[in-house]
């Protein structure tokens, strides 16, 4: 496993992957749906599996002495750790982020924890998407980006107008209020840290699980490949 | 031990090697007792796959040329003179058979063919 | 024990079906795997490493299931097919180093003696390399880490003959302490000729015939002789070129006796293959 991820770190990283983290700065925009800086993080892996598809990368894993098996569960595992690193820088950008603009953010979600939460289902969405079709055709990863394409935005989309409706909406509805008061704002007091940790906890419970699942379908898939 | 393979002679590998180690064990230059180096050794060397050495081996053997031992490789069979005497008679009469029906097949006469053999063993005395 | 031992292999596709392939291979020994475009080559070579699903069928590397022990197992494996072709920006020294640390027995020594032996540069990048060029450095790969067993698609197709007689020599070099085996798919009957032991004939997704190259050809016999003398025997000739003044054709070795009219000679590789071949088993050279 140390060794694929040594093949992957020198012969499959592309300059995409850390140039594309420059997009953690987008949460110093004043006004903007903040997740679509995750997203950027997507669209790197997938310059990274289009490359790695271009250069007979599957090819060359799958004859070297690991299983099949590894060569997928090692790819995932990089997978994530390119996301995580994303996640990491994140946090500073979210203090920044509140430094600049204390009174939020009418675009979407906050600056927050919940945003963390929003950000790890990005992840999800896409992973699940795109990596078991990549080891079941890779020649087909161009459309599986674009279909990964629709479920980041669909998801992007449906959680930010959540956000925003519940703004507009937190006299009326009692559910909004507490969405905005406890998930849509910088952590200030107690109660808001727990609703948020959890909120957390829920979207690296959902993220964990996800990536178990697509680890083994992608597995299934590979190996049934025909290479 | 020396060896060369022709890739024009119609003979196979095999018996090329056969051959030319029967001669050289009949004519003395092999003696009792020499060992044969090992067949992969022969197969690099002669630029040949392992298969035809080991056949020629095997048929020098069962011919009663060569003893093999396990672990320690292939050695000259020892040969009294009467042993010796009668492998030069079976390899000689093998050559002169094929001879002899050439002879006959141009239609020549049992004498005449003896006698061309006489001539030919005088022209080749040295 | 065979160190290569392949059971009734198989893979179906839609229009292709390899049947039930067997052969197997003991240490110290080169196989040439022949047979045509298609004939199912590099689909056994691929299915017996699980590059390719197969439907059915087993290998076993020393004793040990491919399938079961597939790490183990490809550590004593050398495989190439044909030229390297992944990474075409990466310099071989990058990928080099990536390799090596997936083989414990790699032997940094043999690996430096086989890039000057093939005169490959480290600091050149695979997509300046000649084809024949990739295809030394996959070889120089392959054979660095002690493999046991090397599996080698059609390793000569893109190289000169000089090149070639030197891939041959150290084909032979590797098999002589007797504890290696190589196995070798090609077109080339010549290489064949220089260094197979055994060879293992595939047609159409199954093995005609799988034993050491003197059976093979002692198996067969060329005959020639009048047209008068053709068409009586003619469902014993595997395959035959008819041309005015008679014909020449392939037969088994047991069938010589109906044929002691006419001329005899011993097979040599490349005609039995073009006679085997002929789809009908009677083809007419046109006049």
């Amino acid at each position: 496993m140390k060794q694929l991820l040594y093949k992957e770190y020198k012969l499959c990283l592309v300059p995409m992957v850390p140039l594309f983290y420059l997009f953690a700065l987008m949460l110093l925009i004043p006004s903007y749906p903040y997740q679509v800086a995750a997203f950027f993080t997507c669209n790197s892996i997938f310059y990274l599996l289009k490359q790695a598809s271009l250069n007979g990368d599957t090819l060359y894993s799958a004859m070297l002495p690991v299983s099949k098996a590894e060569v997928v569960k090692a790819r995932v595992r990089f997978v994530v750790i390119v996301q995580m690193i994303m996640f990491l820088l994140m946090i500073p950008m979210i203090l920044l982020n509140h430094k600049l603009y204390p009174g939020g953010n009418p675009a979407g979600v906050d600056g927050c924890v919940t945003l963390l939460a929003f950000v790890l289902m990005v992840f999800t969405v896409f992973n699940a998407i795109c990596l078991p079709g990549f080891y079941r055709e890779e020649s087909k990863i161009d459309k599986l980006f674009l279909f990964s394409v629709i479920g980041v935005f669909g998801w992007i989309i449906l959680s930010e107008s959540f956000m925003i409706a519940a703004g507009a909406a937190r006299q009326a509805v009692p559910l909004f209020a507490w969405v905005e008061s406890h998930l849509d704002c910088y952590p200030a007091t107690d109660g808001v840290w727990i609703a948020q940790l959890i909120a957390l906890a829920i979207g690296a419970l959902i993220y964990g699980v996800g990536t178990v699942l697509t680890v083994r379908r992608a597995v299934r898939n590979f190996e049934q490949v025909d290479l | 031990m020396d060896l060369s393979l022709s890739g024009s002679s119609p003979l196979p590998i095999y018996r090329q090697l056969f051959d030319q180690l029967c001669s050289q064990i009949l004519d003395g230059r092999l003696k009792s007792g020499d060992a044969l180096p090992p067949i992969r050794t022969v197969a690099r060397e002669l630029s040949i796959s392992v298969i035809p050495v080991k056949r020629a081996w095997e048929e020098l053997e069962a011919a009663g040329f060569i003893e093999s031992f396990v672990g320690r490789g292939c050695f000259i069979a020892p040969m009294g003179t009467d042993k010796l005497q009668k492998l030069k008679q079976a390899m000689a009469a093998d050559k002169l058979s094929d001879a002899a029906a050439y002879c006959r097949g141009l239609g020549l006469s049992r004498e005449e063919a003896a006698a061309l053999l006489r001539d030919a063993w005088d022209s080749t005395e040295p | 024990m065979a160190l290569l031992d392949v059971r009734e292999l198989e893979k179906r596709y839609p229009t292709f079906t390899l049947d039930k392939v067997s052969f197997s291979l003991e240490p110290g020994y080169i196989m040439g795997f022949i047979g045509r475009n298609g004939a199912g080559k590099t689909t056994t070579m691929k299915a017996m490493l699980n590059l390719i699903h197969r439907d059915g069928g087993q290998v076993y590397i020393n004793g040990r299931s491919f399938f079961e022990n597939e790490r183990a197992c490809k550590e004593e494996i050398g495989f190439v097919m044909g030229e390297f072709d992944c990474y075409k920006n990466a310099t071989l020294q990058k990928i080099t180093d990536v390799t090596r640390r997936f083989y414990p027995d790699w032997d940094e020594q043999a690996y430096e003696s086989y890039l000057s032996r093939f005169a490959l540069e480290e600091g050149k990048k695979i997509k300046e390399l000649s084809a024949g060029m990739r295809v030394k450095y996959a070889l120089a790969l392959a054979l660095s880490h002690n493999a046991k067993l090397l599996i080698l698609d059609e390793p000569t197709s893109g190289l000169d003959p000089v090149s070639r007689d030197d891939l041959l020599d150290v084909f032979r070099s590797v098999i002589e302490d007797g504890s290696r085996s190589i196995l070798f798919s090609t077109h080339i009957i010549s290489d064949l000729e220089k260094c197979a032991d055994y060879i293992t004939y595939i047609k159409g997704g199954k093995v005609l015939s799988s034993t050491d190259v003197i059976s093979f050809r002692e198996g067969y016999r060329l005959v020639s002789g009048d047209r008068e003398h053709l068409e009586v025997r003619r469902p014993k000739l595997i395959g035959c070129k008819e041309h005015a003044f008679g014909f020449t054709g392939l037969i088994r070795a047991q069938d010589a006796g109906a044929f002691a009219a006419c001329k005899i000679a011993p097979a040599d590789l490349e005609s039995i293959m073009i006679y085997t071949e002929q789809e009908d088993g009677h083809e007419t050279a046109s006049l």
